[in-house]
């Protein structure tokens, strides 16, 4: 068995959910969008035709450390359908390669006319400046004109499996492609400052904040800062930028913080969505509320209840599993990931979240809308 | 296997166990935009919001409370159902049980909680405004009907949630959040007596009383086919929407129908969404709508569709299309095509296939049998309903799309 496979047993007889990673990342793109261009492209091959035919449902995800193929397939047709998918992968449908940009083109301009989305990519364009995390897998302001026939072919013969995830009844799936480790890309320096696009008629302004952080190879310092993150703004109506921002002063539908652990490093992302006559304020709650670094016992307790008990209700469904473990095989993790960030997190105490917050360096704050 | 059992109050119980460490609890009661007037349209979202605020008799808020156990908590306003969510971890779900009880009864709508609300929901009135594809719909609902109360889809009126009152909505709240006007679904690791047992007694005492939701299915507005254009606003893709009026559940057949068309059409996308997953799924290449891509009438396309209690609209999104004129009766030709065997074996594939995907976990399924119940009276139906997709022919698709076609909407954004 190859290192970079994962097998998990499902109870669920009739179904297989396949998590297949490969390195096309905005990390690993030798063409910055040359995987935004490919996914159209094999999506148009007869062997994707052939997967809807047999009633397999597939969604391509481009992130930052790889290019993600969600696979859900009945399991009596999960090996023909691993045979589609690597004829796919291998045969995309080159000729056609301009309708292709222009789909990409289209998604990409789509996407931007989110403000959440865009004021992710803006604040990741400063956080990260020449890095290739700076590029938004999906939202990034691509030039897609000079990619080549040639440019494709070159993607495809470096194409390699970084992992693969099934959850399925019985281990008799694999995938005939090379596989490769992750390799990090270093990043030299981090930005900070504030970037402000105007976009014409929106009522409504996106703010984002964002700080660099763990990467996920760094097990403690990513799972002290999962808690932070659960605490900050990743647990519903409870944490805290929900209800300074929403609960408290009612300035926003939606104000959450997310935690990104990537291969190469991680980012910290805090998130409102507001009028442009209370940015100023919403943006002042913000970082006071991220400034507050004192930690409370019973804050600190449910937010681990809540990251222990939130493992088992993920993994609900067959893609839930997937989703969770696919992780561990990607970056090389150990078998145990989620049993040592269990036993870690129960031992933490308020101090060391308190710690990570006072650590957190500038931000880079975009504002979109 | 699945149960259905009513307590003396007149609650619905639904209770299916699966060997697993989770269990989803969902209380569905069957008021929505459809119960809503001129004056509180939106409202029945807004008296969401507000049950997520102070109930009485709770040990803490219902955030506190399940998300200090690892549970997902949710709501959901539906055109004709509002649904209360909680997953746990199965050793939790008794909470699932007094958080629900206790929102049924005892929410107090605190006056200055109500204006925070009030500002909120309007942010997220703003947060949808700023899509264009929201947009489109919204005007397209505006033309689909005149007096109905889905004419302002769930999101309702800025107007009316300007300034409708704590005390009107308190009094809606009183109204419909009763047993008889509710559906308890229990489905995972929890025993069917224990569940029963739980539902008793936390609901048990709960008075009858209030009114029930239910409405006699009916339709107006749209006759013939409406075309209209707005202006985009600068940077925005130019799009074309294309609306269909397709029939509701309370016609089982038409939706059996809709069901298949929706399969030969999109593939499976539209259905997919509105009824449990939510995937962000692309529409399939194999299916008719991509045709158009192809075809180079547009760079991408997009369709919506929810299953709801009355005729509702299905939309179709044609992206950067290049002629408008060319799109609009190209989709019509394509719907209006008679399908080969071949097409239906995939269609029917692909229904089979997103059956059993649809019913893979805990939550997926209390979504479906509460669904089911509320529109149709029985749990299971729903699903047959699906399978019977697969049984339709050539000639049942043709009667059923040239009905469509006769009444539809074109909104070109460019």
């Amino acid at each position: 068995m190859v290192a970079n496979k994962l097998f998990i047993r499902s109870p669920v007889k009739d179904v297989a959910v396949l998590d297949i990673k490969l390195n096309l990342g905005s990390l690993q793109e030798a063409y910055p969008g040359i995987a935004n261009v490919l996914i159209p492209l094999w999506r148009m091959s007869n062997y994707a035709r052939e997967l809807e035919r047999i009633g397999v449902s597939f969604s391509f995800e481009k992130g930052f450390d790889a290019l993600t193929l969600r696979v859900k397939a009945r399991f009596s047709v999960v090996n023909k359908a691993v045979k589609l998918i690597e004829d796919m992968f291998l045969n995309p449908v080159i000729d056609r390669l301009s309708d292709a940009i222009r789909e990409a083109r289209t998604s990409i301009s789509i996407n931007r006319e989110d403000t959440s989305v865009r004021s992710v990519a803006e604040a990741l364009k400063v956080l990260f400046n020449d890095h290739p995390y700076s590029r938004h897998p999906i939202a990034y302001d691509y030039s897609f004109d000079g990619i080549t026939k040639d440019d494709i072919k070159r993607a495809v013969d470096a194409l390699k499996v970084l992992s693969l995830t099934v959850v399925a009844p019985e281990d008799m799936v694999d995938i005939n492609l090379p596989y490769a480790g992750y390799a990090k890309v270093p990043i030299s320096r981090f930005g900070s400052g504030n970037v402000d696009v105007r976009l014409e008629g929106k009522v409504q302004a996106s703010i984002t904040i964002a700080y660099p952080s763990y990467g996920i190879s760094n097990l403690e310092g990513s799972f002290r800062v999962t808690v932070m993150n659960t605490i900050l703004g990743g647990m519903g109506l409870i944490s805290r930028l929900y209800r300074e921002v929403r609960v408290k002063r009612g300035l926003a539908y939606y104000a959450y913080s997310m935690y990104w652990p990537l291969g190469s490093s991680g980012v910290l992302i805090a998130m409102a969505g507001v009028r442009r006559e209370v940015i100023k304020e919403t943006i002042d709650v913000m970082l006071g509320t991220i400034g507050n670094q004192v930690i409370s016992e019973e804050e600190l307790n449910m937010a681990i209840k809540n990251r222990i008990g939130r493992i088992k209700v993920t993994a609900e469904s067959p893609e839930g599993v997937a989703m969770l473990y696919s992780v561990i095989p990607t970056y090389g993790l150990p078998a145990d990931y989620y049993e040592k960030f269990i036993s870690y997190i129960s031992g933490l105490r308020p101090e060391d979240v308190s710690r990570e917050l006072r650590n957190l360096s500038k931000p880079a704050i975009a504002v979109v809308g | 296997m699945v149960s259905l059992s009513r307590l003396s109050n007149g609650l619905t119980v639904i209770v299916h166990h699966m060997p697993i460490d989770v269990a989803a609890i969902y209380v569905f009661y069957n008021v929505g935009a459809k119960n809503e007037y001129p004056g509180i349209f939106g409202g029945s979202h807004l008296v969401e919001h507000m049950l997520f605020r102070k109930i009485e008799g709770l040990r803490g808020s219902v955030d506190e409370l399940v998300e200090g156990v690892g549970g997902y908590f949710n709501g959901f306003t539906n055109y004709d159902y509002t649904v209360y969510v909680e997953v746990l971890p199965a050793e939790y779900a008794e909470l699932g049980f007094e958080i629900e009880s206790k929102r049924m009864t005892n929410a107090v709508f605190d006056p200055s909680e109500f204006e925070l609300e009030r500002k909120i929901v309007l942010s997220e009135f703003d947060m949808n405004e700023n899509d264009p594809d929201f947009r489109l719909v919204y005007r397209a609902s505006m033309i689909a009907w005149d007096v109905h109360p889905y004419r302002y889809a769930v999101a309702g009126l800025r107007s009316d949630l300007n300034r409708v009152s704590r005390d009107e909505l308190f009094r809606y709240y009183r109204r419909y959040y009763n047993p008889g006007n509710a559906v308890l679904v229990v489905v995972g690791g929890l025993g069917e007596d224990k569940a029963v047992e739980l539902a008793n007694k936390y609901f048990g005492s709960i008075e009858p009383g209030g009114e029930s939701g239910v409405i006699k299915p009916w339709d107006d507005g749209l006759q013939g086919r409406v075309r209209v254009e707005l202006k985009a606003l600068s940077g925005e893709t130019p799009r074309l929407l294309i609306a269909f009026k397709v029939p509701g559940a309370h016609d089982i057949d038409g939706l059996r129908k809709t069901i298949l068309a929706d399969f030969i059409i999109s593939g499976d996308r539209a259905f997919t969404y509105g009824l449990t997953s939510r995937e962000p799924m692309v529409v399939p290449r194999s299916s008719r709508l991509y045709r158009l891509v192809e075809e180079g009438l547009g760079d991408a396309v997009y369709s919506y569709y929810e299953v709801t209690y009355m005729n509702n609209l299905y939309s179709i999104i044609i992206y950067n299309v290049k002629d408008p004129d060319r799109a609009i009766m190209r989709v019509e030709e394509l719907i209006a095509e008679r399908p080969s065997e071949d097409e239906l074996g995939f269609a029917r594939e692909r229904i089979m296939a997103r059956l059993v995907f649809s019913t893979d976990s805990p939550s997926k399924l209390a979504q479906i049998y509460g669904l089911s119940q509320l529109f149709m009276g029985d749990p299971g139906r729903l699903i047959s309903v699906i399978e019977d997709a697969t049984k339709s022919d050539t000639s049942e698709y043709i009667d059923f799309v040239n009905n469509l076609l006769n009444r539809s909407i074109s909104i070109l954004y460019r």
